[in-house]
């Protein structure tokens, strides 16, 4: 195995490791903010996978010059991009309605949030 | 230009809304109105050129290049038909609810715009990826308009959608990434390309998150959260623009799915449907049985994915999602549930057909997709069919127990919310629309009941019936409300009723007199209780009927299991068997001359019903025609137990209603001519009857205010007129020869014996006796005895009242002195029927010959009128002078009574009979109800129990569901 696709595995373990622990984290936290940290990792690791998916050993960065024969696919790099500013915007808007939330319920353990049910 | 505007003048909007100063909400408001107005008017343009209203094409569609060039270079949108009418409905809905916004929170007009910029984004969208945005967007916007509005929960209900909308983006990315990792494509055609593993990969990702963002069962969980706890405008709002797209959105993406066969949809749907009505029979809160209701038809979504296809899908799915959209939006928009508010004469109204629509009642939109879908499951996959119509009643039942008991309260707020209002109207002008678009579907030959004799017996019962509750309408009483109106309707669909020709128009104008009924029952003082099981029974019967009707495809050449579904519907309908319990709720609640229709004439619909199961299965016998007749004999004796003990006036006519239709099923259930003569007989006669009773009754309840034996006796005097029409009524009912009543008693006597049915007959003779009982109670209980001191002042029935029983009085004497009027007519038209068993009566003149006797009504007439009259005048010249007592001066043999009403003369009655009945075991219908509620709410108990409010709790159902997928497609695959 070669560094480029040790590299290439190593990355998709990373990732998928990101948002398992992610998920993990969201289903056992109990603090508000702990879950949207939580949900950052795991956004991570989706993020990384988007960029795997267009990832091919052996291809230089999408920076077009002259010099650049062969490189990956751009498409996913511009949808990670894309990603990421709208996980920028959820994770803040979480945050912002967690934190009210646990003013008003005056804890931020989420167990509290359970006045709505049935 | 057009298609640009109609997709993204909203965007702008938002746009120029968040530059605005914070400042001026009225500017910020003028710039969400032009902006809104003028969208709608693009999308009516884009929907006319699209040739989108006659629903037939609704896959028709023009693209919106937004960059340049074809893809991937740009992105496109695909506006079809079908999504530019939830466009419309979307645009629409928005403005209505504008207004509302500006009040509570100005400064959300960006965030309302942005839900409406994602939703059309949404529907319109062809890429996976460009999908996600708009996803994004609309749960962004979501939770931040829950958070802005005021309102106890909000915070809450934001945090669970935030949770769940984290989750979704985390599945729907991986996805995503399996997608374009396998095909190197981000089209939604591209998902067909994939195969075996990212196949089975991309699949269940997709499922997971569409599940969950339509809200079905078992994923329902946040979203019942949050229409409980959001404020009922941004639940409205939410519910007609972002829920809606959502499920269009899925709509257009389950087909594409890789799954293999698209069946399990169809599964997921199906149980979905019951599990989380059964839930939904327990919620309380309104916010939370909308959810519920969503949550029905999400489900309902799944099944049409897995069952339809083509351009029957799209009709089916927009037409369901569009207008139940549309009518949750106008439930929300009536107002703050947890606000009690009251709604009186029309507010009802605008209330009910949003709940109307949503159990999918004719003839308003809902009902022809419903019915077309339903029609096509029943003859194609009949398990789902059983299943999804067992949903769909459980979720009639809570929707009316819902409207029930929010009309019961009282409050200040007004009903007539522009914004409902508008919906509402929407709504029924689109009724009209796909009824004018159907229309050619109805069959108005009158083919289901051959006999136009016998038809025409049944037309002109419903007509006179109707008319002679009419005259009394305007007599109504303290704060019962206008219902002639639809008193009008219920009997203009039943006169209709007999002329059709097929399952769908039987069907449509069954349930359109049984709904404007509901209505009309629901406008008597304290009605709810009595309007919720009439609702409740009448749509288990429209249920049946219509599985009936479906099993049968469509039209009424039944036998089998279709036969018996429709008798069950007509025998619940009808309130035999235990299911009296609606007869007597209903009746007693229903305002003025409404008991008189109900129980006198709509009663005869399922008469109609029966005779029609008859004629059309085996040629004039029912299935089971002795389980039948043995089914009236026993509800005849109950019922008849029942009406002796009632301490109701009202109430004791409906038990006695429900027992002489008992023998209408004796007759019935013989199929030979003497039988089904004894049959029409007695339902014409008792038509005139009950309605002459009932009709006295509202005159006694007019003029005493109370209906209870208690509170009355002694009015003989106060009203000579209504005693004496309902004298003859009784008379006639207790079948004393020289009235009608003889006559239908002895052609079915005759008929039980020359089939040898003797135990039937037994039992019938013994329920006449029992008549006696009551028939005398009633009599001695309302007119005889002593005057109440509160009614003093009682004077006659109004004439409008009076007028109709003396008609009908007339008639009972016509019938009863020249019953061979009447059989001269029915003989023949019965004997024509092929199949029926037995001889003809023959009739001469005035005798009328069986095999077992002969019968002179005339002259039998003529010798108990002598025999009477020389009785009376023997009592006349005897010189007996009555002893006068007062009410409650009567011996109790001493016993103490513990209050004062305990020795009125009318109260307990029947106390001798009632103690020597009392070893048979205490069985009675409200017992066994409440049993059945009972059990129902147990089930669903258990089902919501997994809804624990825990946010976490969803996630984990997600991920779960998630897991089960896998498991069962590649154990499936």
């Amino acid at each position: 195995m070669n560094a480029q696709s040790l590299f290439y595995w190593s990355l998709a373990v990373t990732a998928l490791g990101l948002v398992l622990i992610g998920l993990w984290g969201v289903l056992t936290r109990k603090n508000i903010l702990r879950i949207a940290l939580a949900f950052t990792l795991a956004d991570t690791g989706v993020n990384l996978i988007l960029v795997w998916s267009g990832f091919l050993p052996g291809r230089s960065a999408p920076i077009v010059d002259s010099s650049v024969s062969s490189m990956v696919d751009p498409l996913p790099q511009a949808l990670v991009l894309t990603s990421i500013v709208i996980g920028v915007a959820v994770a803040a808007l979480f945050v912002v309605v967690g934190v009210l939330a646990a003013r008003k319920s005056g804890s931020a353990d989420v167990r509290r949030m359970k006045e709505l049910k049935w | 230009m057009v298609k640009a505007l109609a997709v993204f003048l909203p965007l702008l909007g938002a746009f120029v809304n968040a530059w605005l100063p914070s400042k001026s909400p009225r500017a910020s408001r003028f710039v969400s109105y032009v902006v809104l107005v003028a969208g709608l008017l693009a999308s009516v343009v884009l929907s006319i050129r699209l040739d989108a209203w006659d629903l037939k094409n609704l896959s028709d569609s023009v693209i919106l290049s937004t960059g340049v060039g074809a893809p991937p270079l740009s992105i496109n949108l695909e506006i079809t038909a079908g999504g530019i009418l939830a466009a419309v409905a979307m645009y629409a809905a928005t403005i209505f609810s504008l207004h509302r916004f500006a009040r509570t929170t100005p400064k959300s007009q960006p965030l309302i715009l942005a839900l409406l910029t994602a939703s059309l984004g949404l529907i319109y969208s062809t890429d996976i990826f460009n999908s996600f945005v708009f996803l994004e967007i609309g749960s962004i916007s979501t939770i931040g308009l829950t958070a802005a509005c005021k309102c106890g929960s909000r915070w809450e209900a934001a945090i669970k959608a935030a949770l769940v909308s984290g989750l979704v983006t985390i599945l729907y990315l991986l996805a995503v990434a399996t997608l374009y990792r396998s095909t190197g494509m981000l089209t939604l055609e591209a998902l067909g390309l994939l195969s075996g593993g990212s196949a089975i990969l991309v699949s269940i990702l997709l499922l997971t998150v569409i599940v969950t963002e339509i809200k079905a069962f078992p994923l329902a969980g946040w979203g019942l959260d949050f229409y409980q706890g959001a404020s009922s405008v941004v639940a409205g709002l939410y519910s007609a623009t972002w829920s809606l797209a959502v499920l269009l959105w899925a709509a257009k993406v389950l087909p594409l799915l890789p799954i293999g066969n698209p069946i399990i949809y169809a599964w997921i749907g199906a149980a979905g449907l019951v599990f989380s009505q059964l839930a939904g029979l327990r919620a309380s809160s309104s916010g939370r049985i909308m959810g519920y209701s969503t949550s029905a038809y999400a489900s309902l979504l799944l099944v049409a994915a897995g069952t339809t296809t083509g351009s029957f899908y799209t009709q089916t799915v927009i037409v369901l999602m569009v207008f139940s959209s549309l009518a949750k939006f106008s439930l929300f928009m009536l107002g703050n549930p947890e606000k009690s508010d009251k709604w009186s004469g029309f507010g009802t109204i605008i209330f009910l057909v949003p709940v109307l629509l949503l159990a999918g009642i004719p003839p308003l939109p809902v009902f022809w997709a419903k019915f077309a879908f339903l029609a096509h499951l029943a003859s194609n996959f009949p398990v789902i069919f059983y299943t999804v119509l067992t949903g769909l009643m459980l979720e009639a039942v809570y929707l009316f127990r819902f409207w029930s008991q929010r009309s019961e309260r009282t409050n200040e707020t007004n009903p007539y919310k522009p914004s409902a209002v508008s919906a509402v109207l929407i709504i029924l002008l689109a009724g009209i629309w796909i009824t004018k678009l159907s229309w050619g579907a109805l069959d108005f030959s009158g083919a289901i009941i051959a006999s136009s004799a016998l038809r025409n017996v049944f037309h002109s019962l419903f007509a006179i019936g109707t008319l002679l509750c009419l005259p009394g309408v305007f007599k109504r009483i303290g704060r019962e409300k206008n219902y002639w109106f639809w008193l009008l309707i219920s009997g203009a669909a039943l006169t209709i009723l007999p002329a059709a020709g097929n399952g769908i128009t039987f069907y449509l104008l069954w349930e359109f007199s049984a709904f404007a009924a509901v209505i009309a029952v629901s406008k008597g003082v304290r009605a709810s209780r009595g309007t919720f099981w009439f609702a409740v029974f009448a749509s288990l019967s429209g249920y049946l009927l219509l599985a009936g009707i479906l099993l049968s495809g469509g039209s009424f050449a039944i036998a089998g299991l279709p036969a018996v579904l429709l008798t069950l519907a007509a025998l619940v309908k009808m309130g035999q068997f235990g299911t009296h319990l609606w007869n007597v709720k209903a009746y007693p609640a229903a305002p003025g001359t409404i008991p008189a229709f109900l129980s006198g004439t709509s009663s005869k619909a399922s008469v109609l019903l029966l005779v029609a199961v008859a004629l059309s299965s085996t040629g004039g016998s029912l299935p089971w025609g002795r389980v039948i007749a043995w089914i009236g004999a026993l509800t005849a004796l109950t019922g008849a137990v029942l009406a002796a003990m009632a301490p109701d006036y009202k109430k004791m006519l409906a038990h006695a209603s429900v027992s002489q239709l008992g023998y209408i099923l004796m007759g019935l259930g013989l199929a030979s001519i003497l039988g089904w003569t004894a049959a029409f007989y007695h339902t014409i006669h008792h038509l005139i009857f009950k309605m002459a009773l009932f009709l006295g009754a509202a005159g006694v309840l007019y003029r005493t205010g109370t209906s209870e034996f208690n509170n009355l006796g002694g009015l003989v005097k106060k009203m000579p007129w209504t005693f004496a029409f309902t004298l003859i009524s009784v008379i006639s009912f207790a079948s004393i020869p020289p009235l009608a009543g003889f006559g239908s008693k002895w052609l079915l006597y005759n008929g039980l014996v020359e089939q040898g049915w003797l135990p039937v007959m037994i039992v019938g003779m013994f329920a006449s006796v029992v008549a006696f009982l009551y028939s005398f109670r009633l009599l001695h209980g309302v007119f005889l005895g002593q005057l109440s001191p509160r009614n003093a002042h009682a004077k006659e029935a109004p004439l409008p009242l009076l007028i109709p029983q003396a008609i009908l009085a007339v008639a009972i004497m016509v019938l009863g002195f020249k019953p061979t009027l009447l059989l001269n007519f029915l003989v023949p038209a019965i004997d024509a029927i092929p199949g029926l068993s037995g001889l003809a009566p023959i009739i001469q003149g005035d005798m009328v010959l069986t095999t077992m006797g002969t019968w002179n009504a005339w002259m039998v007439g003529l010798m108990v009128m002598g025999i009477f009259g020389f009785a009376f005048v023997f009592y006349w010249i005897s010189g007996h002078k009555p002893k006068y007592v007062g009410q409650l001066d009567i011996g109790f043999a001493g016993e103490i009574p513990p209050s004062a009403d305990e020795i009125h003369y009318s109260n307990n009655f029947f106390r001798p009979y009632k103690r020597a009945l009392a070893f048979l075991p205490n069985i009675n219908a409200e017992k066994i109800f409440s049993g059945v509620n009972k059990t129902f709410g147990m089930l669903g108990d258990a089902v919501r129990a997994l809804f624990t409010g825990d946010g976490r709790t969803y996630l984990a159902h997600s991920l779960l569901f998630l897991l089960l997928l896998f498991v069962f497609l590649n154990g499936g695959m």
